[in-house]
């Protein structure tokens, strides 16, 4: 019960966020420098709700616009990692046997994998990009749905409505995709927004090492890093990108949370 | 739960204070206990102490209190006999007789005599000597040669007049007879040197500080301090804390962190010019940045001013030549060309040759817009901000600009490519230079492709001066040259010549008989500093 209204406040928050970051492509201009000989950030005042950073750009217009990164960024990975791990999920489930056997042992060497390194060695050697860490992001975080995945498949494999479309004759792709796939969607919507919140993480992380998005465009990972010289100084230079991350992956987990105990609920 | 929160609230405020009073504890005790020690900090572990083998700015600070040359760079970056009396230039520029001084002994106790110089610069140029300082005793191929006249008496003959060659001279001398018949390279002795210096090297703890002590046979004034104990603290924030606690007695600081420093009282601070300059380098060869115009164009387009307040803090000047102010060879006031904030002369500038804005309001000519790639090495904190202004002053203009922060190697291997045309439009960095204005290894046309010209960097007339500066001897003269070369280099625009950075120091308190702060540091007479 506790978690309805948090529930709300988060999917409201969401909401009001991405309205408020498209609208920013066609106002203001977040990512224009204003140096008037002001060589310090200023403070949160009325006219910048949120204070200014060291180059004299709105912190709450870049909040907003750098919100359009991470929120995109989170989005289009959780979508890469979906579909990679619902096809190998799929596929390894109703194989069975010795290929499920041998793709979940490489899904579980995967895992073993430090995933942030892979990230940051790809990033160097390919250079630092958006695309590149959407992507990266996206082929890297798959592991746990397509587990996932599996293990529903294999438990709704020998339930009795397959075994008859099994008799019936019809291809195993078939019956994966239009009986046992459908079962198993509300798990893949969990977890992909759980992903999500991730990849967002992830997203941070690496603008905040200066390999995620390049400048003018700002993500809250590279607003946090352009903040550390200002820390004691002018605290709100992180405080607002720092929240705003929060805010977002808890508001995602609260989401994932509810929908979760209401898909298993519904389902005891 | 509003009980929790505030019970939890408490417990922290008590934990701070605990903290807070250990600190103080610490600090009080350090400071008592540490009369005639200083305490230095060096960026980073230094790999030998070994001064023709050093590579990296720390080494060579220890290896500065531990050896002596034979001349050493004074305050005003001129310089001094130290090890030597005296020296002589012969009239055509190509025999230097240097007079040194007698009585001068090693920290063992051996006379240091004109073999020790010899042999030292012999083994610089032994090309199986792994040093980067060879270059600097070859000219055109051809070494010098030193040869001992007497005990005392050092003649170096150079293959053609090459003014530059009596900083080279001061170079720092190593002991023959620790080191006559062993693998210099691997030499024990590059972990436990002997020099001539007024501290003598006691103790080297790695990764924890190396102690040199005051040397007693110093030939020069007695050293005031008993000891100097080098700290490698490589981060910044570490250092910042160490220096506030009293652990070390010098730190360079950031400029953002002035105000804080100011509050501390035991703490003076210094602030002084460097021999240094941050740039950002067109690649001539790129047909749009050949134009000259399009080079003003962007100049005109950066209010660096502006960098310099907001990167700087104000804490640095807007440079317009290759040559830092502090420098003896500076060109005068009215020589510079000077290429101030005024981005309504870049739109002329550009139509004037042959731009016209397109629908993205971007210029172009024959099709080809004006959008560039500006490469920088990631590291420092200075240069993502500076291409962040550049990108927006050049967008308001109608110039597109794409910054690609580079991993450092690679960024390297781009720019000494050592091929032409070199992958990059603009490319951001900093000069360190040398005391000495020769930088013809920049700015020479025959530099490019290899060698530090990389942008392609072509003027006869630079060309011409750079090497009549090698070959003159009088310092007025050579003072003129080079403030001629500096001023025509200002004037073509081969970089977008950014500030120059000052150096702001916090010294303890505690700490009495610096040098006149300047590019050459705090710490030029060492053995004249003390502390309380």
């Amino acid at each position: 019960m506790m978690g309805n209204w948090a529930t709300r406040l988060s999917i409201g928050f969401l909401t009001l966020i991405s309205i408020l970051s498209i609208s920013m492509i066609w106002i203001g201009h977040p990512n224009d420098i204003h140096l008037n000989g002001n060589t310090n950030p200023t403070s949160p005042d009325i006219h910048h709700i949120l204070g200014t950073d060291d180059l004299g750009r709105d912190i709450g217009s870049r909040i907003l616009d750098g919100a359009r990164i991470s929120l995109g960024v989170g989005l289009i990975a959780m979508t890469i990692s979906v579909s990679i791990g619902t096809i190998i999920g799929l596929f390894s489930g109703f194989m069975g046997g010795l290929t499920d056997e041998l793709i979940m042992r490489v899904v579980d060497f995967i895992m073993g994998l430090p995933t942030l390194f892979i990230i940051l060695i790809i990033q160097v050697i390919l250079g630092p990009s958006l695309i590149n860490a959407i992507v990266v992001i996206g082929a890297t975080s798959w592991m746990g749905i397509a587990r996932l995945v599996r293990a529903e498949i294999l438990s709704i494999r020998e339930r009795p409505y397959i075994l008859a479309a099994r008799a019936r004759g019809f291809s195993p792709w078939r019956i994966a995709i239009r009986h046992a796939l459908p079962n198993a969607v509300s798990s893949i919507i969990v977890s992909g927004i759980l992903t999500m919140g991730g990849a967002i993480l992830t997203e941070s992380v690496l603008s905040f090492l200066g390999l995620g998005v390049q400048p003018p465009q700002a993500s809250w990972g590279s607003m946090l890093q352009h903040s550390t010289d200002y820390l004691y100084t002018a605290p709100w230079m992180a405080i607002s990108p720092g929240l705003a991350i929060t805010l977002t992956v808890l508001s995602l987990n609260f989401i994932g949370d509810t929908l979760r105990e209401r898909a298993s609920g519904g389902r005891s | 739960m509003p009980k929790m929160l505030k019970k939890s609230l408490s417990m922290i405020c008590s934990l701070a204070i605990v903290l807070t009073a250990t600190f103080g504890i610490g600090c009080a005790r350090k400071s008592t206990g540490s009369h005639g020690t200083m305490n230095l900090r060096l960026s980073g572990e230094p790999n030998l102490l070994n001064p023709i083998l050093t590579t990296d700015a720390y080494s060579a600070q220890v290896v500065g209190t531990i050896f002596s040359g034979m001349l050493k760079v004074n305050e005003k970056l001129e310089l001094e006999p130290d090890l030597a009396e005296s020296y002589d230039i012969s009239p055509d520029g190509k025999t230097y007789i240097f007079k040194l001084k007698p009585n001068v002994t090693w920290h063992d106790g051996a006379p240091f005599t004109a073999d020790d110089v010899v042999f030292t610069f012999n083994t610089i140029i032994d090309p199986k000597t792994n040093t980067v300082r060879r270059s600097n005793y070859v000219i055109n191929g051809k070494p010098i040669r030193f040869t001992a006249v007497d005990s005392h008496t050092v003649k170096a003959e150079l293959p053609e007049p090459f003014a530059p060659f009596l900083l080279s001279a001061a170079a720092e001398i190593i002991p023959k007879h620790l080191l006559d018949n062993t693998n210099i390279n691997t030499a024990s002795f590059n972990r436990n040197p002997v020099g001539t210096g007024p501290f003598k090297f006691k103790e080297w703890k790695a990764g924890q500080h190396i102690i040199v002590v005051k040397n007693p046979l110093y030939y020069g004034k007695p050293p005031q301090l008993d000891r100097i104990i080098f700290k490698p603290i490589s981060d910044y924030n570490a250092g910042k804390v160490a220096i506030i606690k009293g652990d070390i007695d010098e730190f360079d600081i950031n400029p953002q962190d002035l105000a804080e420093m100011k509050k501390i009282r035991h703490l003076a601070l210094y602030e002084y010019d460097q021999l240094q300059y941050s740039f950002v380098g067109f690649n001539l060869k790129n047909h749009h940045l050949q134009d000259i115009k399009v080079r003003q164009a962007i100049a005109y387009a950066v209010d660096r001013k502006a960098i310099v307040d907001a990167v700087l803090k104000g804490h640095g000047t807007v440079a317009d030549v290759p040559i830092s102010p502090v420098s003896w060879a500076y060109p005068t006031g009215n020589a510079i060309t000077r290429y101030d904030y005024a981005p309504a002369k870049s739109a002329t500038l550009l139509e004037s040759a042959g731009y016209k804005k397109n629908t993205h309001g971007i210029y172009e000519k024959d099709g080809s817009e004006l959008a560039f790639t500006i490469i920088y090495g990631q590291g420092g904190k200075a240069s993502p901000k500076n291409a962040e202004i550049i990108q927006s002053a050049l967008g308001k203009v109608g110039i597109k600009l794409t910054i690609v922060p580079m991993e450092w190697q690679s960024f390297l291997r781009i720019v000494n490519s050592g091929k032409d045309p070199k992958k990059f439009d603009l490319c951001m960095l900093s000069w360190s230079l040398s005391p000495d204005p020769d930088d013809y290894s920049i700015w020479h046309s025959s530099e490019y492709p290899k060698g530090f010209n990389f942008i392609g960097y072509s003027n006869p007339k630079v060309d011409a001066l750079l090497t009549r500066g090698r070959t003159v001897n009088n310092h007025t003269q050579r003072a003129q040259i080079y403030a001629e070369a500096s001023a025509l280099i200002g004037h073509d625009l081969p970089y977008l010549f950014l500030y120059y950075p000052r150096t702001i120091s916090a010294v303890n308190q505690r700490i009495h008989g610096l040098s006149e702060p300047g590019p050459a540091g705090l710490f030029v007479r060492i053995e004249g500093v003390s502390a309380d």
